[in-house]
């Protein structure tokens, strides 16, 4: 899945991004407010973190503009600014949650996770389909025969993005932009690799190819 | 005397009263002069007519041919009479006069005099008397006339006068009352948006007024904005301050987190970066508290709280809980929306954080809001219940659990003279927190 991070601060910013990375998400990292409208409202990501206070266009401002002309990007905003009041301004303006700073990562990760299945309309917290659950904590997928395969960061990404979507004709380009940063260099032959290794992991059957459409995952075996 | 509209009047009232008086006075004397003069011309003409009535004997007597005479001087008390004297001395007496005397002089050749008496039955006479030659005899003739009716008529006219200046006056009070009136509504109805200003149904004043008070309105209104705009600057600044210190403060409590850091290290640094969060929050939440006497105050339950639970419930994410919430649709007024929201969103807070599935609040606005919020957790236990209770509602800090939120609390209830109490709910058992807000005082 792949995150929008508006974020000014130069350290707090990188650093939240390598957190973030770390537990499995693809995340674009943008410094200020213009360039992080611009990329909300062109780019499709999963989700946004917004900070309130940034550069050249306030938070609240950006989230604004988005929910004004139809962005439907769920957005978690992450500020200092998380005086009660702020928070119901924030989530009047359109934000789907409101973190305030300092916090602790773990919180965040669940508050995100919380999100995401709210935005795909999941209840449970563990991501299951098709005779595999993923855990996402650890990045590695139990089969159905009870054996846990690890993944890597971009396997993981994957997989968890068409076990959101199963039974759905992925593109190939879909996939990419949901699981590749925007900077990432993106080659289509990347992704059928990435397949044909996931495919080796879980089984061959749960990946189906539609010959230049893309890939359904889980479709036949359901 | 502190009524423009009295002011008005009277100085209206007076002047006009003035001004009638001297212009009825005027009047008055001026036909009262007319009259003076028409009644000496007539007796002139009346004493040149007697002239050409008298005749002398050849003794030198003098007589009138009366029916050269007009029949006024006949008829008895008529009002017109007249006495001509001789050189010898004699007298001859119009028959009107009856048996009634008028006071008589002889006058040098040439002379003539007017003068005021008092004639028969108490009859106010204009007397004209002159000599003149006639036949080479020397004659004094006197004319009177009764002029009583003429002046009772003058009376009656200044009557008249007055009266009707009487009426006019009223009429233009009256009038100018209603002038009054109107150009002093637009005071009156800013009278009524002060108060609601103080009521904080408003937060400025409509600026279309009559231009004698334009100037006042802008100004009371440009000082509401700055005063406005200053308590926003402070808090601002405030806030770019959280702002500054608490990412720092965040990267401290992260570092500590690395590897590289020995576990004593790690828990004293977060030791202090948590105080000091925590005061930092402290002192902030208490500056940002405005209280209750801001222009235009208020705040609606119906608007906020929803949107604070939905804040609540994304924090409280991994429970379910019940938000069972009762408050008026319309607008409190002279609370701030910020430190309303600020006590609502830690006393729900506190009930979320303890309550195992519901929480209930209610408001309800009587003379005081009275804000109860209960939970079905335990949030506290007996003891420490008991301890709160016993120390009614000063509330210490360090109670766990219920730390900071409840100091806040506690100084929002200060801002708005109220009352805050602690016990157990006795339906659903948790904590239960009632408040009165006092926001009118």
């Amino acid at each position: 899945m792949r995150l929008l991070l508006v974020e000014d601060d130069p350290i707090f910013g990188p650093r939240l991004r390598q957190d973030l990375r770390r537990a499995g998400y693809a995340v674009d990292l943008v410094d200020n407010g213009i360039d992080g409208q611009f990329q909300g409202e062109t780019e499709s990501y999963d989700a946004a973190i917004l900070d309130l206070g940034l550069p050249d266009r306030p938070g609240l401002e950006v989230l604004q503009y988005w929910r004004k002309i139809g962005v439907q990007l769920p957005v978690l905003i992450l500020t200092s600014r998380d005086a009660w009041h702020e928070r119901v301004d924030g989530l009047k303006t359109g934000a789907d949650d409101y973190l305030g700073k300092p916090f602790h990562l773990e919180e965040l990760l669940a508050r995100l996770g919380a999100l995401l299945r709210r935005s795909q309309e999941r209840s449970e917290p563990q991501l299951a389909a098709a005779g595999l659950s993923l855990d996402e904590q650890r990045q590695c997928v139990i089969l159905a025969d009870g054996a846990t395969v690890e993944l890597t960061g971009t396997e993981f990404r994957l997989l968890r993005y068409m076990m959101i979507n199963p039974g759905k004709l992925l593109s190939k380009s879909r996939l990419t932009e949901h699981v590749y940063e925007g900077d990432a260099d993106r080659d289509s032959n990347v992704i059928e690799a990435y397949i044909k290794r996931l495919r080796q992991k879980i089984g061959k059957a749960l990946i189906e190819t539609r010959r230049g459409q893309g890939y359904i995952f889980g479709g036949g075996a359901q | 005397m502190n009524s423009l509209e009295q002011r008005l009047h009277i100085g209206l009232g007076l002047s006009l009263v003035l001004l009638l008086g001297l212009l009825g006075w005027l009047i008055y004397d001026q036909n009262q002069r007319l009259v003076d003069e028409l009644v000496v011309s007539r007796l002139q003409h009346d004493a040149e007519s007697i002239l050409t009535a008298l005749q002398f004997d050849a003794a030198g007597k003098i007589s009138l041919s009366e029916g050269r005479l007009s029949s006024i001087y006949h008829q008895p008390l008529s009002g017109h009479y007249f006495l001509v004297l001789g050189e010898a001395g004699e007298v001859l007496r119009s028959r009107s006069l009856w048996d009634a005397e008028l006071s008589s002089e002889k006058l040098a050749p040439g002379e003539r005099r007017v003068r005021r008496s008092i004639g028969p039955g108490e009859q106010s006479l204009v007397l004209w008397s002159a000599a003149y030659h006639k036949a080479g005899h020397s004659v004094t003739i006197m004319v009177a006339e009764d002029i009583s009716p003429l002046q009772q008529r003058l009376l009656q006219n200044a009557l008249w006068l007055f009266a009707l200046t009487v009426i006019f006056l009223f009429v233009v009070l009256f009038i100018q009352r209603y002038i009054v009136r109107r150009s002093f509504a637009p005071l009156w109805k800013l009278g009524e948006e002060i108060k609601q200003l103080e009521r904080g149904e408003v937060d400025k004043l409509t600026e279309a007024v009559p231009q004698e008070v334009q100037a006042l309105v802008i100004e009371v209104n440009r000082l509401l904005m700055v005063m406005a705009h200053r308590l926003d600057r402070s808090r601002n600044a405030l806030g770019n301050l959280a702002h500054a210190l608490k990412a720092p403060l965040n990267l401290l409590g992260q570092l500590a987190d690395q590897g590289e850091t020995t576990d004593s290290l790690r828990q004293e640094l977060h030791q202090h970066t948590d105080t000091l969060q925590q005061l930092i929050e402290h002192e902030l939440v208490r500056a940002r508290l405005a209280g209750s006497g801001g222009a235009g105050q208020r705040f609606n339950a119906a608007e906020e709280l929803p949107a604070l639970i939905s804040v609540l419930e994304r924090i409280y994410h991994d429970k379910t809980i019940k938000f069972d919430c009762h408050y008026p649709q319309q607008n409190i007024y002279n609370l701030d929306r910020h430190d309303l929201l600020e006590l609502f969103g830690n006393l729900l807070d506190n009930a979320a954080k303890w309550a195992k599935g519901r929480v209930r609040c209610s408001i309800e606005q009587t003379d005081q809001v009275h804000i109860i919020i209960e939970d079905d957790g335990s949030g506290v236990s007996e003891k420490e219940l008991d301890d709160l209770i016993q120390r009614g509602h000063r509330i210490d800090e360090s109670l766990p659990g219920h730390g900071l939120g409840l100091a806040i609390v506690r100084e929002i209830v200060e801002l708005y003279h109220g009352s805050l109490q602690l016990d157990r709910s006795p339906e659903l058992g948790g904590l239960r927190v009632r408040l009165g807000l006092s926001p009118s005082q």
